[in-house]
């Protein structure tokens, strides 16, 4: 499904002088089945942003245009039933744990999609099938989500809007909080479902997921898109203008270029690839 | 001299969740140490125990020389302060400037002595400026630094931060470490524990104690303990980026021993 916005503005409160402004003429696409980062400082209009993709917040002013669906300004032009929208488009939002709320996990998952239709036997086979990708085994189906540690209550939230089987999966800071085996499991999964088609939309803070996971990456600034591209051109080129942090990664390519050692960015994709460079280089070799 | 003697420590919230399994070692005075170790490790278990939050078995916990019990928990607690990770839930006064009054006036400070010392440790937090300015109007890194000045406000003799950099964002957390190590600076004398995810920062440490399943796995200066990425790996840590960079070039016949990567760029 292809995300669009065309010149989209939105307003929090509804007259002056309590109007702020969280968007401002966001004009953009996000790739179908592309892994897009969001990045910016808190405060930018991330979060606002993604609740744009499925009509949770309907623009001020312009248009998105989500696959066949239209959640515009213009109630004439708007889609008028936005629910199916909700089931392809599915966000996970920032501390998802604290959003479970059936009896058990497995009843939790399965909420989502019986809310769109699907049987009550037919959705707890669902629940089953996604907590498990997730890493949330049988043992843990029956109990409360009470009973579950935070970074297990988050995975049952994210394996809840993949039951829905959305054709896009945001995620809200999906990493914060983790620890580092965490981070890279819960990277994993969501680099597994882009593999196998879904479009990924992660806002995140940390650079080095982006530079690690990413395929296209946005930065928002003051509710206006600053930046969108590849993390490759990003990184090497306009960190500083943004302010972000610069990954572990490109820090040591710059070093390095100013050492002389030089890199094709399109083949770095790892610390490994770095270190290949280098022992080729190393010496006389780099001169050549 | 010894500040925190752990001996044969173990605690359990019930009979299944054993949190903290038999541990013995000791804590130097003046040192910043960084505790590490995966979600459900032990360590923050360790860090309310440390504070008398949770009791622990007999014995087992000497602080500044004291035996850790019922009768001297507040007499310790008043020599340390804690810093917590959600930096909504530490802030009780109305302004900046209230809720740093609100611990003074618990350690019943005079009226007239309160301004200059709220004055003073604002100033230690870069938050001055800030002063008249109500929570909502603040960022994270911002609240989390009028914690630390109410905490540094009480002149502990220890500072345990429980993962106080784990809810903000880049900035916010540059914005503590670079706190930390200010602190670190005028208060040659304190300690300083810091529970962190971010391995990073536990590498800027002077020690590192790690904990797994309740235990200590290994203690020692960041130098000498972060550098096998398997066994780091293996109790679900990272191993810091420079020294993976340093191991990789090592496998490969290049030998550098920069501890940061300018350093170790310069050397190739």
């Amino acid at each position: 499904m292809k995300l669009k916005f065309n010149h989209v503005d939105f307003y929090y409160g509804d007259k002056a002088p309590n109007l702020f402004e969280a968007l401002n003429d966001i004009d953009c696409e996000i790739k179908e089945k592309s892994f897009t980062c969001i990045v910016g400082h808190t405060g930018c209009g991330k979060s606002t942003f993604i609740q744009q993709l499925n009509g949770l917040l309907i623009p001020t002013k312009g248009s998105v245009f989500a696959g066949d669906f239209v959640v515009s300004s213009n109630k004439k032009e708007r889609t008028k039933k936005l629910r199916p929208l909700r089931q392809k488009v599915g966000i996970v939002f920032q501390f998802s744990e604290y959003q479970l709320f059936e009896n058990s996990v497995e009843e939790d998952v399965a909420f989502g999609p019986t809310n769109f239709g699907v049987k009550k036997e037919d959705a707890l086979k669902l629940a089953h099938e996604n907590l498990l990708k997730v890493g949330i085994d049988e043992s843990f189906f029956k109990k409360s989500p009470f009973e579950l540690s935070g970074g297990e209550r988050r995975r049952v939230a994210i394996a809840g809007i993949m039951a829905m089987q959305p054709e896009v999966i945001v995620l809200d800071e999906p990493t914060v909080g983790l620890d580092p085996r965490g981070v890279k499991e819960m990277m994993t999964l969501f680099k597994e479902l882009h593999d196998n088609g879904t479009t990924i939309i992660v806002v995140t803070h940390d650079m080095n997921l982006v530079y690690g996971y990413a395929t296209d990456v946005i930065v928002m600034d003051h509710g206006k898109i600053v930046y969108q591209g590849t993390p490759n051109e990003l990184f090497d080129k306009s960190v500083d203008e943004y302010s972000l942090e610069t990954p572990l990664m490109t820090h040591l390519i710059q070093e390095l270029k100013q050492k002389g050692y030089k890199f094709d960015l399109q083949q770095i994709k790892s610390l490994d690839d770095i270190v290949d460079v280098i022992a080729k280089q190393k010496g006389g070799a780099k001169n050549e | 001299m010894k500040i925190i003697e752990v001996n044969h420590l173990s605690y359990k919230y019930n009979e299944t969740d054993v949190a903290i399994n038999d541990v013995s070692f000791s804590i130097d005075a003046g040192k910043y140490v960084a505790i590490i170790g995966h979600n459900g490790s032990g360590k923050s278990t360790f860090a309310k125990l440390l504070m008398g939050l949770l009791e622990p078995n007999e014995n087992s916990i000497k602080e500044f020389g004291i035996t850790l019990d019922k009768k001297s928990v507040h007499e310790l607690r008043n020599r340390m302060g804690i810093v917590f990770q959600n930096p909504d839930n530490q802030f009780v006064g109305a302004t900046v400037r209230d809720d740093l009054a609100f611990g003074l006036e618990n350690r019943c400070i005079k009226r007239e002595d309160m301004d200059a010392i709220i004055n003073e440790y604002a100033e230690k937090v870069n938050m001055v400026e800030f002063l008249d300015k109500e929570p909502e109007n603040l960022s994270g890194g911002q609240k989390q630094r009028v914690a630390i000045a109410g905490v540094l406000s009480m002149n502990p003799e220890i500072v345990i931060f429980d993962e106080a950099t784990a809810m903000l964002d880049p900035k916010g957390k540059r914005e503590i470490r670079e706190t930390i190590l200010k602190m670190k600076r005028e208060n040659p004398n304190m300690t300083i524990l810091s529970i962190t995810h971010d391995i990073e920062e536990a590498y800027q440490a002077d020690e590192v104690i790690a904990f797994n399943d309740g235990k200590v796995v290994f203690q020692g200066k960041p130098e000498e303990v972060l550098k096998d990425e398997k066994q780091l790996q293996d109790i679900g840590l990272d191993i810091p980026f420079v020294v993976s960079l340093r191991n990789k070039l090592e496998a490969r016949g290049i030998k550098v021993d920069g501890k940061t990567v300018e350093e170790v760029v310069e050397q190739l």
